[in-house]
């Protein structure tokens, strides 16, 4: 209340009050702080943000903040001008459990509500407003507006059935070139062999950046391409949003979810790494926390009939076995990493808007059980994925967490070396015959076709670890599975094949060749630029991978995005490191190396990393991306990484001339 | 594995060897680095006179191995040593973001690498939670080599800081301890 003193007429005292009072009422005003999906600014050059395909679903959500002492009654979504009536149930309007921070730093208001709208999908293509209107206790209205787009589908051809999308981890054109100099070699100029990708006859470029980043990780790096949406780092199948829970998060349906909805097909998820990490899981789980893995994993057999999963091959076993704590004394020991905290329960909106699983909180879950009672056969080797012949559906879990790598896999099967038998898991499959049996599995009684997803994950994991010759051996392995793809292809010609990356990993770079003199000195001198780098040779044993990768005048690789190492400028005989040090070797022993340390840091000499920490880390590279089969030349050109989901819904549904 | 027994037989030796050498080193005026004094004082407690209670215990002891279609599957000689001093030699694992109260110890050098990775991780399925007591304000220093580590052994799935669920801990001797820690003033 004003003090109004009347030293005027009474009129100036009455205009002073309306004057105050306009005023609180305009600084007193609802506010909602973010719209889902997120929308470009209107004078923004850049395509629509949020884009989908025709029925695909997703989920509308608001923050609001009302004003101190208010709350929200009351709340709509419209788009085009109209509102949108959702079905029972699939609206919730959340006021606890909230982020302490909103988008914009500032601190969230104790009032403040997340108003959800969970499933909603629009089958007319072109641009559409959305908007969303809230409702505060003292009558006042907010309402915020974006956009979205519907990109439509052109009935012109034949429809791609089957899509196999192999995504070699962190491979980037530097690792594709050196994979090829070394297992096919150069001559006078030219290779004297192709990869299975270099033959794939259309080529684009991709832009990989994630919604919050130039520099993505693999959770988006995966997510941009099967759901046409751009996501933070770290988030897979949702957008963003301001509550803590990391499965409640806007949905937008995947690929594998929208094909199998529409047509029927099927999913094959098939990796080297463990099965909880972000690329397998971003093709078939909703969470904004790519390392919940008790949720992650629970969450593809719960929602299988949604993404209609089929096969799921990796590592991982560790998720999979029941962790008992709390129950059992003596308390088991198995190895489960399962723990109520990454696991999930989901809101009744989403179960309603979705007709998702809703999940429980249950480390105890015994799930190999669970996938065997939902008819999965269960193989845990080579050897019994061998013998489990063709399955109506498979679960394979071949190692711990991430399996071995090819370098080591195969020098266990040489007789080589013992990492592999050190790590417990003697009996590995490669990724080329993880490959072949998923296939296998999936084009078995295959009306409807399928999405089968292939990840060579050790590409990016050994490059982040600027381990040369094991990342330079996974890409071998990875178009190993790229060409038994290309083999099915070239007799299913209704297939369609695309090897991509999701990131580029570590700047790798080919900076030239060793100097013949073996073995080589530790020391930049041993690099031979320019024409001393001739053509490096590698003599390639009958299984397909290098007799030896320590080769006289072996080529050479730097990392642009590298952290501090030590470089022999030779194979380490154990991931990571060498068992020769500090016990078995020559003089002189040294155990006191000059600076924190890694890896044959008595042998190698120092190259100082531009990166903090120890790893190499992602770049914003663009990445080449290989097309074949059925609407292959739908990818030529540079595109954003969300474009080739509308690529693929436009081979599998609408086919190519 | 042939290989791998042969090398811990030789390991006593190996160790004084090795402590000869910084030794050696140290009195030729060579700097003393912060791991130079831990493996010293590591190197000091292995060959002091043996805790006559402390049993050793191998990686590939842990588990049955292979490992089976399912999950791991403890020896009986592992859990007759549960609540035992036992004594045991690997590597420290390199993690970007060591935690301050544990670190973990592995059959073979591996580098827990967390940004890309979380927990899709390299780590064999036989590892040790080495739990420091008193808890360190800081991370112990990282140690590139091999360690010898003698502490009380602890069984049972237990929920680690760093999200990571363990099977097998050890306690490690506190003297040891302070002598790892104690490598991070100079």
């Amino acid at each position: 209340m004003n003090n109004c003193i009347p030293i005027h007429p009474v009129r100036h005292c009455l205009l002073a009050l309306a004057l105050s009072s306009m005023a609180l009422a305009s600084a007193a005003a609802p506010v909602i702080s973010r719209l889902t999906p997120p929308s470009n600014p209107p004078s923004a050059e850049a395509a629509t943000l949020a884009r989908f395909l025709p029925g695909q679903r997703f989920d509308l959500q608001a923050t609001v903040s009302p004003d101190a002492g208010t709350s929200i009654v009351s709340f709509s979504f419209a788009v085009d001008g109209v509102r949108v009536k959702p079905a029972a149930n699939t609206t919730s309007m959340v006021t606890t459990g909230l982020n302490a921070k909103r988008s914009d730093g500032s601190a969230t208001p104790t009032n403040a509500a997340v108003v959800s709208l969970r499933g909603y999908s629009n089958a007319m293509p072109g641009m559409h407003q959305l908007s969303v209107t809230a409702l505060q206790s003292d009558g006042q209205t907010v309402t915020r507006s974006g956009n979205f787009e519907v990109v439509g589908i052109t009935r012109q051809g034949k429809v791609a059935k089957n899509i196999i999308l192999l995504l070699g981890d962190g491979m980037g054109a530097a690792h594709r070139t050196a994979a090829r100099i070394m297992v096919k070699g150069y001559a006078q100029g030219k290779a004297q062999g192709r990869l299975a990708m270099d033959t794939f006859p259309y080529t684009g470029m991709v832009m990989t950046a994630s919604l919050n980043s130039i520099v993505t990780d693999s959770a988006p790096g995966m997510a941009n391409y099967v759901n046409g949406n751009k996501a933070n780092n770290n988030e897979e199948g949702v957008f963003p949003d301001d509550t803590s829970d990391a499965f409640d998060n806007p949905r937008i349906e995947y690929l594998a979810e929208y094909l199998h909805r529409l047509k029927g097909k099927n999913l094959g998820i098939v990796t080297t790494a463990d099965v909880f990490d972000a690329t397998p899981a971003a093709n078939a789980v909703h969470t904004s926390n790519r390392g919940n893995g008790t949720g992650i994993v629970d969450q593809y057999l719960d929602d299988r009939a949604l993404t209609g999963l089929t096969v799921l091959m990796g590592g991982g076993r560790k998720w999979f076995l029941p962790n008992t704590s709390d129950k059992t004394s003596p308390q088991a020991i198995n190895g489960s990493q399962r723990r109520a905290s990454t696991d999930y329960v989901l809101p009744g909106d989403i179960v309603a808007g979705w007709g998702t699983a809703p999940g429980a909180k249950d480390p105890g879950r015994d799930l190999i059980a669970d996938f065997t009672a939902a008819g999965y056969a269960y193989v845990s080797d080579k050897t019994s994925m061998d013998a489990a012949s063709t399955p109506d559906k498979l679960l394979g879990l071949f190692s711990y967490s991430n399996m071995n790598v090819a370098f080591d896999k195969i020098n266990k099967r040489r007789g080589n070396s013992t990492v592999v038998d050190d790590f417990g898991f003697p009996d590995q499959p490669m990724l080329d015959e993880m490959a072949d049996k998923a296939i296998k599995v999936l084009s078995k009684n295959n009306r409807n076709g399928f999405y089968l997803m292939i990840e060579g994950a050790s590409i990016d994991k050994q490059a982040h670890l600027m381990d040369t010759d094991r990342w330079i051996e996974e890409t071998i392995e990875f178009d190993r599975a790229v060409k038994v793809a290309q083999d099915f292809a070239a007799t299913h010609p209704d297939t369609l094949v695309i090897v991509t990356a999701d990131h580029e990993c570590a700047g790798a770079a080919i900076i030239g060749a060793a100097t013949a003199v073996m073995p080589p000195s530790p020391s930049a001198a041993t690099v031979a630029t320019y024409e001393g780098a001739h053509f490096p040779k590698y003599t390639i044993a009958a299984d397909g991978y290098p007799q030896t990768t320590d080769v006289p005048g072996r080529m050479l690789i730097g990392y642009g995005a590298n952290a501090d190492r030590y470089e022999t400028w030779l194979s380490g005989d154990q991931p990571t490191q060498d068992l020769q040090q500090p016990f078995i070797g020559t003089a002189p022993l040294s155990h006191h190396p000059r600076n924190p340390t890694l890896r044959n840091a008595s042998t190698g000499f120092l190259i100082t990393g531009q990166v903090p920490g120890t790893n190499a880390v992602h770049t914003a590279t663009d990445v080449p991306l290989s097309a074949f089969g059925r609407g292959a030349s739908l990818f030529t050109g540079t595109y954003d990484n969300t474009e080739v989901f509308f690529k693929i819904g436009q081979a599998a549904l609408g086919g190519v001339r | 594995m042939k290989t791998r027994i042969h090398l811990l037989y030789l390991l006593p030796a190996l160790l004084l060897a090795a402590e000869s050498l910084s030794t050696v080193a140290a009195s030729e005026g060579e700097p003393q680095t912060p791991q130079s004094v831990a493996m010293q004082a590591a190197a000091a407690g292995a060959t002091a006179s043996p805790q006559p209670d402390a049993t050793d215990l191998r990686f590939h002891e842990f588990f049955k191995l292979p490992i089976g279609p399912r999950g791991l599957e403890p020896t009986e000689k592992l859990k007759s040593l549960a609540g035992k001093r036992i004594r045991m030699v690997g590597y420290m694992a390199r993690q970007d973001t060591p935690a301050s109260g544990h670190f973990v110890l592995s059959p073979l050098p591996v580098s827990i690498g967390d940004e890309d990775e979380s927990l899709a991780d390299d780590l064999p399925a036989s590892v040790v939670f080495v739990h420091v007591y008193p808890p360190a304000k800081q991370p112990l220093p990282f140690y590139p080599g091999l360690l010898r580590v003698t502490g009380t052994l602890s069984l049972g799935a237990h929920e680690e800081t760093d999200g990571h669920v363990s099977s097998v801990r050890l306690q490690l001797d506190p003297e040891l301890a302070r002598a790892m820690a104690a490598g991070r003033t100079h």
